[in-house]
């Protein structure tokens, strides 16, 4: 059943310390923690407005970290088995969400880091939004300057999440739980931020095209 | 036929003592099976039974020379549940040991007669008489395929509740209320062990009939109960995706659906992509 040819959008927020702003980042800090993995799977060629949905939200605060790991892990797994094109798609997944998961995985063990290697890295393909959203910005530095999400959001009106990662902490700290799935499901519009990124790339291939014919 | 009475008879007789849940066949009709039909049977635990926070799985057999397959069945399936046994013999009933099989005496039993387990009317509805049924019954069993497929892909060991009866492959069922319809098995999870049930379908709908929703949330009284939703290919040849939902008693939508404005519960909330 090697046909899929599946985008999967993925986010992960992160726990903030009050005592150490930098395990949001690291996962190997004593306070580090995944507190909710939001997904969404799509198995055609191309995704459809019409059958965006809303994302499966795994919570730390339901079933401890260890388990929603287990549980991503065992989903990827079964994905990359039916899915040998599958590709993973997210807002800066790259430098954060997958590093911080691998990071994590590691120090709750998992599963073997090979195989896990193997699952997070080696076997998808990987459409990292962020540095797509680079070809919005007018800043001259924009191969170092990352473009954060609300600006891009900004660009394709698309909605804008209030508030931040860490305000994502507060509401745990607190136990406002409904609160941190508001802001995921506010943040997770990556399916029409991946379609309107692309048009956008590509219309400005096109205009160069004539650009180019014309002189 | 006999040993469908005597199970109601035994699952009676267990009420005293037990929450009795009845997971045997329960002929839908007046039908008559072969010995190879019967012989074709997949061995299922009779009973689920509860004391207090105890629960057992049960085997009722009324020929000691049964007890090498039932045997070889606890054990293949101890990590589950612990395993009763009892043995009927005319108007007696015996609770057998499931290491040394002795039996222990302790009741006479009542056998409900035959014709007082009868409903007096048929109850078989239009939509189950026509292909259609069979054709669902058979994209039906696809789903079930691949949830034991991903149960094994997971390491899950699984119990099938599927009688592999005549039933399967008939229309016009004579008498649905008194169709056994159980969830497809029971799974172990490391220590956790639930009912779950198949639902395959063609389209992303997360909706199950709400007569069958109110069916699960009753057993949940013995075992949690989780749901598969199987999205496959519109001709039930590949999955697509997989959901699971953990049967609860949250309040959910209700929606109309179809032509014949089918009452279902809406579970789009509740589910969580898992392959």
């Amino acid at each position: 059943m090697k046909y899929h040819m599946g985008y999967l959008f993925l986010d992960i927020e992160t726990y903030v310390s009050p005592d150490d702003d930098a395990s949001g980042l690291n996962p190997f800090r004593p306070a580090s923690k995944v507190l909710s993995i939001a997904y969404n799977y799509y198995d055609g060629f191309k995704v459809k407005e019409s059958e965006i949905r809303k994302p499966t939200i795994l919570k730390e605060w339901e079933d401890g970290e260890k388990k929603i790991l287990t549980k991503l892990w065992d989903f990827l797994r079964v994905k990359l088995e039916n899915d040998e094109h599958l590709k993973f798609l997210g807002f800066n997944i790259l430098k954060f969400d997958m590093t911080y998961l691998f990071g994590r995985m590691q120090v709750l063990k998992i599963a073997d880091k090979n195989e896990m290697y193997e699952v997070l890295y080696r076997r998808p393909h990987y459409i990292d939004l962020g540095q797509i959203s680079q070809v919005i910005t007018k800043n001259r530095f924009k191969e170092f300057l990352n473009v954060s999400q609300k600006t891009t959001n900004r660009f394709f009106d698309l909605p804008i999440k209030k508030g931040t990662g860490k305000d994502v902490s507060k509401f745990y700290d607190k136990k406002e739980y409904d609160k941190i799935l508001d802001y995921m499901n506010e943040e997770f519009c990556f399916e029409l931020l991946y379609q309107k990124l692309r048009r956008h790339v590509f219309a400005k291939k096109v205009n160069e095209i004539n650009e180019d014919s014309s002189n | 036929m006999k040993i469908q009475v005597i199970k109601e008879s035994v699952s009676k007789f267990l009420e005293k003592d037990y929450d009795v849940l009845d997971l045997f066949y329960k002929m839908p009709g007046d039908y008559e099976f072969t010995k190879k039909e019967w012989d074709d049977f997949h061995l299922v635990p009779d009973y689920l039974l509860k004391y207090q926070n105890e629960l057992f799985l049960a085997f009722v057999i009324v020929e000691i020379e049964e007890k090498e397959k039932i045997l070889e069945y606890i054990k293949k399936y101890s990590s589950f549940l612990p395993f009763k046994v009892f043995f009927v013999k005319d108007d007696e009933i015996f609770e057998v040991d499931t290491e040394t099989f002795s039996k222990k005496y302790l009741d006479k039993i009542k056998i409900i007669s035959d014709s007082a387990t009868k409903t007096g009317s048929w109850f078989s509805p239009k939509k189950s008489q026509d292909g259609t049924w069979l054709k669902n019954r058979e994209f039906g069993k696809r789903g079930e395929e691949e949830v034991i497929k991903y149960l094994n892909l997971m390491k899950i060991q699984a119990i099938d509740l599927n009688f592999n009866s005549p039933d399967d492959e008939r229309s016009g069922i004579q008498d649905w209320r008194k169709f056994n319809k159980m969830p497809d098995g029971i799974a172990k999870k490391d220590d956790e062990v639930y009912f779950f049930d198949a639902k395959a379908k063609r389209s992303e709908k997360w909706v199950v009939n709400e007569r069958d929703y109110k069916k699960y949330q009753a057993k949940m009284e013995f075992l949690p109960v989780k749901i598969y939703f199987v999205y496959l290919t519109y001709d039930g040849k590949k999955i697509r995706k997989l959901f699971v939902h953990n049967v609860n008693m949250n309040e959910h939508e209700i929606l109309f659906m179809g032509h014949d404005k089918n009452k279902v519960v809406d579970l789009s909330e509740e589910v969580e992509e898992i392959g």
